[in-house]
């Protein structure tokens, strides 16, 4: 056996070329190098087409208004409005539900066979989900939100168009048509009333807002000559049409195609990364920190508002904004819930149909004129846009929050 | 809750009252600071204010104390001595039980709190409300440990937790801390800035101050100087001496002449067990045990 001196003396005869290795340091430098260029390149590349075709577009009319079958006169106003409540909606439905979910898995240990079962198996399932294709949640949501499983619907005729067996912040009114073609509306108690028959003496709402008589023209009567009297006259066989006017509280159940159902499955897509990243914030925070709140005798409740939670908000807000910017682009689950549908309006509130700025996009570059391929261009500037705010917040409340916690 | 109230309000009193200011500490360094003789006497007459009966702890299958019997005497410095891993900071982490949050630590035995009706209360009990044994039973921990926010909030964070009290009270409640803490004259100017910013010796002056805003009973000390340099250990130091007119006091040391400079009774650990418990003046000149003599003459550990 070679003693320790003999194998160095022999190891020092044959050196690693100090040329070579560098050589491969240099090397491997390089490789870096592209691969970094490559994902720039890609970049680049987008934002050249998509700034080449899309920024003459780009004008204040087309924020302003609405999808036309005219390229040149189409705009995003709904898109981007329904864009902006989805997220709103999104935002304020996660950040409670992620926040409670990472307190519940990191903060409160439950020291409960039966409850520590619980907390690893939620922490199981929200690894899990965070890999579930955002298409899957647009199912779910369909299922779950928009016709809650068929179990919440009241059977109809097909003139009451409303579905719903709870509804607020709607008034249903009765239509009818005056002889001159006016119209007049007769409110109806509630939207499983009866339609009103044409009635002498029933009260209406004029197209000024004023409550009138109506006046019933019979069979075989006479039409009203006198200006006033036609105003108010209908026919007797007049059949009412059902609108109805919505409250900005307007709320149903089940929800339909409606903000509320989109926005919540786009917090199905988001909720795990919300809870992991939030989850992440919390482990962060020094343990020290947290002794000093037990030791003090803060109940676990205090020890999390007082000191655990605002030491994990940056981290928390963090999190939630880059997840909040995903929403903002997905497609697919939106798709599943609202349809690529003509909407000219932005939305009113949580029950308005609505359609977001991906969907548009891919509306708009699915079809056949190149006009539309164009502003489906403008549309991605924007859209683009959106996502750099987001990530701006983000950076800026990390650098402004980032302070040494212990 | 009003009970609480009115004993903070006597607490305040009496620390208002209280005739040694912790100001003018610093000039008394240079004497000893506890007359041993004097303290082996009192200690004896002293009633208690922790006993340990039997007492064993388990983390898991590892059993990090065995059959501890031991009575910490009240308003006095119990010092706790040993090797690293030989269980005293498990001891005294089960006094206020901050243990809970380890889900495996697990105890057996007796550990009763005496208070000064001398009614006893069994703190392993699950009944037992950590809130408010919290309260009574303060911790400050090894590494200074403020919350990140301003030295004020930091001290009146205790009071707010326990107690509906008047801002005008609790300007009050956080200056007698911090004198307490022997921290105000170098905070007082700097009340509303982050605590943070403070240096390591103030900011464990500062966990103290904070630890006593709430007017506990007992004071757990879990190595409080080793993070600190000799200046800010001298500083602290003092203030224990000072504090334990107040408080009982039970610290965690690895520092053989801290223990024997501000403390009147002495556990030495080894191995889980309680080798030797003593005055600290039998401890340091006349321990019974080998091992303890091995010890505190620097053999071992």
């Amino acid at each position: 056996m070679k003693s320790l001196g003999n194998v160095l003396t022999e190891a020092f005869q044959k050196p690693n070329s100090i040329p070579r290795r560098m050589a491969k340091a240099v090397a491997f430098n390089w490789v870096c190098r592209i691969t970094a260029l490559c994902s720039v390149l890609v970049l680049g590349v987008l934002l050249y087409t998509v700034l080449s075709k899309g920024l003459s577009h780009l004008s204040w009319s087309f924020l302003t208004s609405s999808p036309h079958p005219d390229p040149n006169r189409a705009g995003i106003w709904p898109a981007l409005m329904g864009t902006f409540w989805t997220c709103a909606a999104c935002g304020i439905l996660t950040l409670p539900i992620g926040i409670g979910t990472a307190i519940f898995l990191e903060e409160l240990r439950p020291r409960n066979r039966l409850m520590r079962w619980l907390h690893s198996l939620v922490q199981l399932n929200i690894a899990n989900l965070a890999g579930v294709p955002s298409v899957v949640y647009g199912i779910v949501g369909m299922a779950a939100f928009v016709s809650m499983f068929g179990l919440m619907e009241r059977t109809v005729t097909e003139k009451q168009a409303n579905h719903s067996i709870f509804e607020v912040g709607s008034r249903y009114f009765d239509q009818f048509l005056t002889i001159d073609d006016a119209v007049l509306m007769v409110p109806v108690e509630s939207s499983f009333s009866e339609d009103t028959i044409p009635n002498d003496g029933i009260v209406a709402i004029d197209l000024n807002g004023k409550s009138v008589k109506m006046q019933v023209v019979a069979k075989g009567q006479p039409i009203p000559s006198s200006e006033n009297e036609k105003a108010v006259a209908v026919r007797w066989n007049e059949t009412p049409g059902r609108v109805h006017k919505q409250a900005w509280y307007h709320f149903s159940v089940p929800f339909g195609r409606s903000v509320l159902a989109g926005s919540l499955t786009l917090m199905l897509v988001i909720l795990p990364v919300v809870i992991i990243s939030s989850q992440e914030a919390f482990r962060s925070v020094p343990p020290s920190l947290r002794e000093a709140a037990l030791g003090m005798g803060a109940t676990p409740w205090q020890a999390v508002w007082n000191v655990t939670l605002p030491a994990a908000v940056p981290g928390i807000m963090t999190g939630s904004i880059l997840a909040m910017s995903r929403a903002v682009g997905e497609a697919a689950p939106i798709m599943m819930i609202s349809g690529v549908v003509f909407i000219t309006r932005a939305p009113s509130n949580l029950m308005s149909v609505f359609t977001v700025l991906s969907l548009q996009i891919y509306d708009w570059a699915g079809r056949h004129e190149a006009g539309f391929h164009a502003i489906s261009a403008a549309a991605i500037i924007v859209l683009l846009l959106l996502l750099l705010v987001f990530n701006s917040i983000a950076i800026v409340i990390r650098q402004k929050f980032s302070r040494p916690l212990s | 809750m009003l009970q609480l109230l009115s004993e903070t309000r006597d607490s305040m009193k009496s620390a208002f009252s209280a005739p040694a200011s912790t100001s003018d500490s610093s000039s008394s360094r240079t004497q000893p600071r506890i007359d041993q003789a004097e303290k082996s006497m009192t200690l004896k007459t002293c009633p208690s204010a922790v006993v340990f009966n039997a007492f064993n702890a388990w983390y898991g299958d590892f059993q990090a104390l065995c059959d501890i019997n031991l009575e910490i005497p009240r308003n006095q410095v119990t010092a706790l001595i040993g090797p690293s891993g030989c269980g005293k900071s498990t001891l005294l982490r089960w006094i206020n039980r901050m243990n809970d949050t380890v889900p495996s630590a697990r105890a057996s035995g007796e550990l009763l709190m005496v208070d000064s009706e001398d009614s006893k209360l069994n703190i392993l009990e699950r009944s037992v409300d950590t809130v408010s044994l919290r309260r009574k039973v303060g911790i400050v921990f090894q590494k200074p440990n403020p919350f990140p926010k301003s030295v004020f909030d930091n001290v009146a964070f205790g009071p707010r937790l326990h107690f509906k009290i008047a801002l005008k009270h609790l300007d009050d409640l956080v200056e007698w801390s911090l004198r307490k803490a022997a921290v105000w004259d170098e905070v007082k100017d700097r009340l509303h800035k982050p605590a943070l910013g403070l240096s390591g010796g103030q900011q464990q002056r500062l966990c103290i101050a904070r630890a006593i805003a709430i007017g506990p009973e007992i004071l757990l000390m879990d190595e409080p100087c080793s993070a600190l340099d000799p200046a800010s250990t001298i500083k602290i130091e003092d203030l224990i001496y000072e504090l334990c007119k107040q408080f009982t006091i039970v610290i965690v040391t690895h520092n053989m002449q801290q223990a024997s400079r501000c403390s009147s009774q002495t556990g030495f650990f080894f191995n889980g067990q309680l080798v030797e418990c003593g005055t600290t003046e039998q401890i340091f000149t006349r321990p019974t045990n080998k091992k303890t003599e091995d010890y505190v003459t620097g053999k071992f550990g």
